[in-house]
C-alpha cells in the first residue's frame, strides 16, 4: 500500500506571529518556517506504518513556494521515500489544495492519505475532509490511533469529551491529532541523505486546478486583549462552572 | 431572504448547546432551517422545533445517521443545499468533521470557526492559534460556515414552534461504520496534547504537597499535570512539567492554575488556552487578569474540596 | 509595546534633590576592576545605563588609605587626583539618562589595609574579619574618629565634584567600619561611641549628617544598611538593632538601600536561595521611613517587581546580578520583549571572580566584564562578513548554543546539531540534580532565541561523524562536543589512576547523572572542588544512601567559597547527615572498603563502603575535533575550532565565554 502524506510549510511553531501594520496579514518576511506540526505527526504515522510492513511507499506532497522543498526534505529525512512539490507562489486555499491532492491521488493511487488535521497558520481544519469528499472516500479525522485490519482501517478519533472509533474502507483519508504519536526528529545526517531522494516538481495547472482564492482577506488584526473573567465565590460555584464547560 | 441550513448536534433527545450558538450566528445571515439527522431522533426533532427563531426543521431519521458519520450525513446535506444559501455547523468535532466534506461537494471554500458575522458574506475568524483575527469575505455562491460556540450567545431553546418536515437521504454510503465510543483514556494524558491541564506553582510548598494536592485533582479530571518554573526550580516536579516561555507551550481547552501567580514568562506558555481557571490566595496575582474563572482562596483548603466534590459527582 | 501592567516600573522616583527616570536601580556591586582598569569600569557601567536602568551605582569606593580589601581592587575617592578618572564613569552613565551613585566606604576591620601598608581601624582592636594577613586592626581613637568624619566629608565633596547624584554612607555586608560600631561583638568601647544603642549608632548618625551637610543640597544621600546579620548570632536583626537603626534615622537619609549580611546571604546563590528571599527581613523598612527604599531579590520577572512595589515592600527595584546577566532588562520590559530577557541563573560565577580579584564575569552574559577588553556588547554584534556563509556547530550545550546564537545574531546561516534528544549538553542532566534547576536557564534562553531565528537550523538526534561533517560542506565548523566525567580517579592530587578504580562498585558522576545509583554506604570523593561532588552526595543521601564525603581539600567544595556557597554547602550537608572528611585522599579501593590517607600525617585508615563515587575531573570528548583537524589539513573542510568542555573542561561560564568568542571572531579579519 502506498501512503500519500501532504505537508505544509508554515510559520514555525515557536515564532509569535506579527501582524503587519497595514493589517493586510501576518508578516512572514525573514520569519522562521517549518513543517506544520500536525503534518509531522502524519509523516511519522506513515513511516511507522511502513516500518510495520503495512505500507510499501511513503510519498510526501506539498503545495507551496520553492522553499517548501525544505519541508519536503524534512519529510524525506524522517523517512518518506520520495516527494512531490506542486510549486506556486500564490496562497492556496484548502479547497484548491484538496483538488490538487485529488489530482495527485488519481495518479498515485494511494491506499491511504494521512495529513494534519489543520495547519497552524490558517487553522482551517478542512483539507483532509475536502480531499476525502472529492475522492469519494471515507475520512478518519482527528486520529489518535490508527490500525490496519484487512481492507479496513480502524481509526480512534478525538472527539468532544472523549474518543470514538470508526472503521473505514480503504482507500481512506486520515487527519492527525496531537496524541497520535510523537514524531521523530529529522536528524542532520538524514537531512543530508534526503538530498539524494527523488523530488518531483509540478504546478497546479498540471492537475487542472484553478487556485484563485474564493475568500478575500479584508483585514487581519490583533485579537482583543484577554480580559479578566469573573471571580467565583466558592468551590461549589466553580464545580458548577466546570460542569458547564463539560470538564466535570 | 437567504435560507440557512444549520446542522443540529444532538443525542437523539436533546440539542447540544453549541448548536444554539450556531443558530444565533445563522440568524444573523438569514432565515434559519435546522437539520436533525439521526436514528430514532424524533424527540430531538421536536426539541429543535422549540428553539426560538427557527422557520423549519428537517428531520432525517435513518440508522445510517445514528453516529453523524460524515460520509453518510454530507450527501444528505448537499441534497438539501439545492434550496439553501448557506450551511452552518457548530465548530464541534462533529461539525468540523462534516462541514468541509459538504463544502467540497458544493465546490465552496468553507469559512471555519467564525467569531462574528460582519456582513452577508463577511465574517471574522481566528488564525494563528487566535493570535491574528482575519476578516474574510466569500465570493462563493453558497456559504459553508462553522461557528465558534463561545463567540455567540445561545438561541433560546424553548418558545418556538417551527414546522417539522421529514426528509430522506441516500442513507449509508458504505464507506465507514461506527465502532465504539470511549469517553476517556485511563492513563494521564501528555501535557502538550491534553484537553485539560492542572498546573501548580510555588505556593504548593514542597514536592510531597504538590503530589498530594495537584495529582488527585488532575486524575479526577483526566487532566495532564503541569507546573510553573518556580515550582520546577524548587524541585517539586521535574523540568518536563514546566509550562511557560522557557518550558512547554500549551493550549488546552481548560487550564487550571493553582498557586501560580502568573508571571509573564508563565503566561506566555498557556495564554492561548480555551478557558483559564485560577485558584490563588493573592487576589492581585496577575493570573486573575487573564483568568476566565477565578477563585480567591487558600489552595490547601479549596483544592482538596474541589477534588472531593468532583469525585462525588462522578 | 510596553504592557501597561508594567507602567508602574517606569514611574520616576524622587530621591532627595534628584529624580530617577524609572524604578530600575543598579545597586553598588563589586566588579573587581579598580582604578588601574578605568576603561573597563567605564564600559561596564555605561552598558547598564544604556540598557535603561534609572540609577547606576558604583561599588564600595574607599575614602582612605586605611581602608581596602587588597588584593581586591576597589575604586577610590580619598584623593583629589581620583576625581577626574571617576568622573568618566559618571559622565558615561549620565549620557544615557541614568543617575549615578557612589558607595563611599571605609572597610574598617573587614580588610587588612594591605595595599597602602596602613593599619586597619576598628572600634575595638581585633584581627580583621576576613583575610589572614598577619596584622591586627587597631582601636580607632577620638582623633581618628574626627579624621574619619573628615575623610567621609571630603570624599563626599569629591563625589559631588565628580558629578554623582547619589552619595552613599555604607553600613553593610560586615565590610564597614560603621557596621562594626553598631555590632556589639566588634564594639567593646566604653566611651560615647560604645555601649548603649544610641552610642553605637552615634558614628553612623554623625557621618550621615556630615555627608548631608557637605553635599545634601544637590546630591541624594543614601545609607546602605544590612538590617540583619545572618552569619552568626548578632544584635543586628530585623527585630532588634537592625530595626532600631532604621527607626532612629528614619527620614535622615534620602534613600534606604537595605539588605542582609554577610554577602553569602545578601547575594545568595540559586542553589540555596530563591528570588525575593530577603523580603521577610526588609519588609518592615517602608513602614518605618517615609523615604524611598531600594532592595534586591535577584528579580528578573517584571511581575515580581510590580508585586514588590504594589505590596509596599520596595520603591525601587534593586539589582546587581540581574543587571550583570542582562544590562538591557529595563529596556526589554519597556519594549515588551519579555522573551529576550536573559535571566540571571544565580550561579554566582560573578562573585567568584570578584572573590578571586579578577574582573567580573557572567555565565549567562559572556560580555559582562568584557565590554572594553574584548569590545563585546550584550546585545549588539558585528554583522556577518558574508551572510551566505554556512557554519556548523556540533554540540548543543552551553558553548555550542552560545556560539550558534552569536553567529545567528550576526546573520550567518547557522546549523547546530546535537547527538541527544534534548538541548543543553551537560545541563540536560545537571539541571535535574538537586538545587541546580535554575541553571537550565542557560539552555532555555539560548534555545528560545535560536528557535525563532530564520537563519538558525537546529537538529537533535544528530550524532555526526567526521564524514557527515565534511559532507555538510560548511564554511566553518565549531566543535562543542563536551566532556565526560572520568572514572579512573586522576585528579588534582592523583596523577595516576587510583588502584581499584575499575571495580564494579566504583561509580563516577556520569552514573549518577544517568540515574545509575549505588545503594548502602557510599564514599563520594571530591577532587573536582566545585559543586559536582557535593551535589552527587546530596542526590545519594536523598535516595537513602549513607554518604561520607571525602576530599583532599581543607574545605568541602572549596571553590564554592568564591560563589558564596561554602557555608550553605556545609550547612546543607550537615542537615542531611552527610559525613564530611577533609584533607584526606583515597589511597586505594577494594571490595567493601576504601583506604584513605590524611594528607597532613599520612595516617591511613580503612573505611567500609558499599560503593565509591569518584568525582575527580572530566576528560574532553575531542575525538571528532581531532578527526576534523585531519580533514582540514587534507583540505576536506575549510576550518574547524573547538570550544567549551571539548577544548578544556571548566565551569559553564567558561563554555559560554568560549562560545561567544568563537561567534564574535568568525569572519573578523585582524588587519
Amino acid at each position: 500500500m502506498k501512503i500519500l502524506v501532504p505537508v505544509k510549510r508554515v510559520i514555525d511553531y515557536n515564532v509569535k506571529p506579527r501582524i503587519k501594520a497595514d493589517g493586510t496579514g501576518v508578516d512572514l518576511a525573514n520569519v522562521k518556517m517549518s513543517m506544520n506540526p500536525f503534518d509531522e505527526i502524519a509523516v511519522e504515522e506513515a513511516i511507522r506504518l511502513k516500518e510495520k510492513g503495512v505500507a510499501s511507499e511513503v510519498v510526501a506532497v506539498s503545495v507551496g513556494p520553492a522553499k517548501a522543498q525544505e519541508t519536503l526534505r524534512t519529510a524525506l529525512a524522517m523517512g518518506a521515500d520520495r516527494a512531490i512539490l506542486v510549486q506556486t507562489d500564490d496562497a492556496v486555499e484548502p479547497l484548491a489544495v484538496a483538488k490538487i491532492l485529488k489530482g495527485i491521488a488519481d495518479e498515485e493511487q494511494p491506499g491511504l492519505v494521512i495529513l494534519g488535521k489543520q495547519a497552524i497558520d490558517d487553522d482551517c481544519n478542512q483539507t483532509g475532509q475536502m480531499l476525502a469528499a472529492l475522492m469519494g472516500r471515507p475520512q478518519g479525522t482527528f486520529a489518535s490511533e490508527v490500525a490496519c485490519e484487512d481492507e479496513h482501517l480502524l481509526v480512534t478519533r478525538e472527539v468532544d469529551g472523549g474518543f470514538e472509533s470508526v472503521r473505514l474502507a480503504l482507500p481512506a483519508v486520515v487527519t492527525t491529532d496531537l496524541r497520535l504519536n510523537e514524531p521523530r526528529y529529522a536528524s542532520l545526517p538524514n537531512i543530508m541523505k534526503a538530498k539524494s531522494k527523488p523530488l518531483a516538481t509540478k504546478s497546479p495547472t498540471d492537475y487542472g486546478v484553478d487556485t484563485a482564492p474564493r475568500l478575500k482577506t479584508v483585514k487581519v488584526s490583533e485579537p482583543p486583549v484577554r480580559q479578566a473573567g469573573i471571580k467565583v465565590p466558592d468551590v461549589d460555584t466553580l464545580v458548577a462552572k466546570l460542569k458547564e464547560l463539560g470538564v466535570a | 431572504m437567504s435560507k440557512i441550513l444549520v446542522w443540529v448536534e444532538h443525542d437523539n433527545a436533546a440539542i447540544k448547546d453549541a448548536t444554539l450558538a450556531a443558530v444565533t450566528a445563522a440568524s444573523q445571515i438569514g432565515e434559519v432551517h435546522l437539520l436533525v439527522a439521526g436514528s430514532g431522533c424524533a424527540a430531538a426533532g421536536h426539541a429543535a422545533s422549540q428553539i426560538v427563531g427557527i422557520a423549519k426543521v428537517y428531520v432525517a431519521d435513518d440508522v445510517a445517521y445514528a453516529n453523524a458519520l460524515a460520509e453518510n450525513v454530507a450527501p444528505l446535506i448537499v441534497g438539501l443545499m439545492s434550496h439553501h444559501d448557506a450551511f452552518v455547523a457548530p465548530a464541534t468535532s462533529n461539525g468540523k468533521n462534516i462541514a468541509p466534506r459538504v463544502a467540497a461537494l458544493l465546490d465552496v471554500m468553507q469559512i471555519s470557526d467564525i467569531l462574528s458575522v460582519d456582513g452577508p458574506k463577511t465574517f471574522t475568524r481566528p488564525t494563528y492559534a487566535g493570535n491574528a483575527i482575519a476578516t474574510v469575505e466569500s465570493s462563493d455562491a453558497k456559504l459553508v460556515i462553522t461557528v465558534r460556540g463561545t463567540a455567540f450567545i445561545k438561541a433560546a431553546p424553548e418558545g418556538g414552534s417551527a414546522p417539522i418536515e421529514a426528509v430522506v437521504g441516500s442513507g449509508d454510503a458504505g464507506l465507514s461504520s461506527f465502532v465504539a465510543a470511549e469517553i476517556a483514556l485511563s492513563e494521564r494524558p501528555e501535557l502538550t496534547s491534553a484537553k485539560v491541564i492542572v498546573a501548580g506553582g510555588r505556593a504548593l510548598k514542597d514536592a510531597d504537597t504538590f503530589q498530594a494536592t495537584i495529582f488527585p485533582l488532575a486524575d479526577t479530571l483526566g487532566a495532564a499535570v503541569g507546573a510553573s518554573r518556580a515550582a520546577v526550580d524548587a524541585g517539586y516536579v521535574p523540568n518536563d512539567y514546566q509550562i511557560g516561555q522557557t518550558g512547554k507551550i500549551v493550549a488546552p481547552d481548560v487550564y487550571i492554575a493553582i498557586g501560580i501567580s502568573g508571571a509573564i514568562q508563565h503566561l506566555a506558555g498557556m495564554k492561548d488556552s480555551g478557558t483559564i481557571i485560577a485558584i490563588d490566595k493573592d487576589e492581585d496575582a496577575p493570573i486573575f487578569q487573564i483568568a476566565d474563572l477565578g477563585l480567591v482562596a487558600d489552595l490547601f483548603d479549596a483544592v482538596p474540596r474541589l477534588t472531593h466534590t468532583l469525585q462525588e459527582k462522578k | 509595546m510596553r504592557d501597561p501592567r508594567y507602567d508602574i516600573l517606569f514611574e520616576p522616583v524622587q530621591i532627595g534633590p534628584v529624580r530617577t527616570k524609572n524604578r530600575f536601580y543598579v545597586v553598588p556591586h563589586a566588579i573587581s576592576m579598580g582604578m588601574s582598569s578605568m576603561d573597563e569600569m567605564v564600559a561596564y557601567r555605561k552598558t547598564r545605563a544604556e540598557g535603561g536602568w534609572g540609577v547606576i551605582c558604583i561599588e564600595e569606593t574607599m575614602i582612605h588609605e586605611t581602608s581596602d580589601h587588597a588584593p581586591l581592587p576597589d575604586p577610590c575617592l580619598y584623593n583629589d587626583k581620583h576625581i577626574a578618572p571617576i568622573a568618566r564613569i559618571v559622565a558615561a552613565v549620565k549620557e544615557h539618562g541614568a543617575l549615578a551613585g557612589v558607595e563611599l566606604a571605609h572597610a574598617g576591620a573587614s580588610g587588612p589595609a594591605a595595599y597602602y601598608r596602613e593599619h586597619p581601624l576598628s572600634p575595638t582592636a581585633k584581627f580583621p574579619h576576613y583575610f589572614n594577613n598577619p596584622i591586627s586592626a587597631r582601636t580607632i581613637d577620638k582623633q581618628d574618629i574626627a579624621d574619619f568624619r573628615r575623610w567621609y566629608r571630603d570624599a563626599a565633596v569629591r563625589a559631588k565634584t565628580a558629578g554623582f547624584d547619589i552619595v552613599y554612607v555604607y553600613c553593610a555586608h560586615n565590610l564597614s567600619l560603621l557596621q562594626d560600631f553598631l555590632d556589639t561583638r566588634t564594639n567593646k568601647r566604653t566611651d560615647e561611641y560604645g555601649g548603649v544603642f544610641e552610642n553605637r549608632l552615634r558614628l553612623l548618625r554623625e557621618t550621615l549628617c556630615d555627608v548631608k551637610d557637605a553635599v545634601g543640597d544637590s546630591c541624594a544621600v543614601a545609607v546602605r544598611f544590612a538590617v540583619e546579620d545572618r552569619r552568626r548570632v548578632s544584635n543586628i536583626t530585623a527585630q532588634e538593632d537592625g530595626r532600631r537603626v532604621i527607626e532612629a534615622l528614619a527620614d535622615v537619609p534620602d534613600l534606604w538601600d537595605v539588605n542582609v549580611s554577610d554577602w553569602p546571604w545578601d547575594s545568595g546563590s540559586s542553589r540555596f536561595f530563591e528570588e525575593g528571599q530577603q523580603e521577610p527581613f526588609i519588609d518592615f523598612v517602608k513602614k518605618v521611613t517615609n523615604k524611598p527604599v531600594v532592595g534586591v531579590g535577584r528579580f528578573t520577572s517584571p511581575d515580581a517587581m510590580v508585586s514588590q512595589i504594589k505590596r509596599g515592600v520596595l520603591d525601587l527595584i534593586g539589582a546587581a546580578r540581574p543587571s550583570i546577566a542582562d544590562p538591557f532588562l529595563p529596556n526589554k520590559i519597556d519594549e515588551g520583549r519579555h522573551d529576550d530577557i536573559r535571566e540571571c541563573i544565580g550561579c554566582n560565577a560573578c562573585t567568584a571572580e570578584v572573590m578571586t580579584s579578577v574582573r567580573i564575569r557572567c555565565t549567562q552574559n559572556p560580555s559582562a566584564g568584557e565590554e572594553h577588553l574584548m569590545g563585546w556588547h550584550p546585545e549588539n554584534v558585528p554583522p556577518a562578513d558574508d551572510p551566505d556563509k554556512n557554519i556548523l556547530v556540533v554540540g548543543g550545550g552551553p558553548a555550542g548554543l552560545e556560539a550558534a546564537h552569536t553567529l545567528a545574531k550576526r546573520g550567518y546561516q547557522v546549523s547546530i546539531a546535537d547527538a541527544g534528544s534534548e538541548w543543553g549538553g551537560r545541563l540536560v542532566r545537571e539541571r535535574k540534580m538537586p538545587r541546580l534547576s535554575a541553571w537550565g536557564r542557560v539552555v532555555d534562553y539560548r534555545v528560545g532565541q535560536l528557535q525563532t531565528m530564520a537563519n538558525a537550523n537546529m537538529y537533535l538526534d544528530s550524532r555526526l561523524t567526521a564524514e557527515d561533517v565534511a559532507g555538510f560542506e560548511a564554511d566553518h565548523v565549531i566543535v562543542a562536543s563536551g566532556a565526560t566525567w572520568r572514572s579512573d580517579g586522576v585528579g588534582r592530587n592523583h596523577d595516576e589512576p587510583i588502584p581499584g578504580c575499575d571495580l564494579p562498585h566504583v561509580f563516577n558522576p556520569e552514573d549518577i547523572l544517568n540515574g545509575n545509583m549505588p545503594t548502602g554506604k557510599v564514599v563520594v570523593y571530591d577532587e573536582d572542588y566545585f559543586y559536582m561532588a557535593t551535589v552527587v552526595a546530596e542526590r545519594l543521601a536523598l535516595a537513602g544512601c549513607k554518604v561520607t564525603y571525602v576530599t583532599t581539600a581543607s574545605d568541602p567544595a572549596p571553590w564554592t567559597l568564591n560563589t558564596l556557597e561554602l557555608v550553605h554547602v556545609i550547612n546543607s550537608m550537615n542537615e542531611i547527615g552527610i559525613e564530611i572528611v577533609v584533607g584526606t585522599a583515597i589511597v586505594s579501593i577494594s571490595e567493601g572498603k576504601v583506604t584513605t590517607s590524611r594528607l597532613l600525617t599520612g595516617a591511613e585508615e580503612a573505611r567500609s563502603a558499599d560503593a565509591v563515587v569518584l568525582v575527580t575531573g572530566q576528560v574532553s570528548d575531542d575525538n571528532l575535533y581531532h578527526e576534523l583537524v585531519k580533514k582540514r589539513d587534507a583540505g576536506e573542510i575549510p576550518s574547524v575550532e573547538r570550544v567549551g568542555d571539548c577544548l578544556g573542561p571548566g565551569q559553564i561560564a567558561q563554555a559560554t565565554r568560549d562560545g561567544r568568542k568563537a561567534g564574535m571572531q568568525f569572519g573578523v579579519h585582524a588587519d
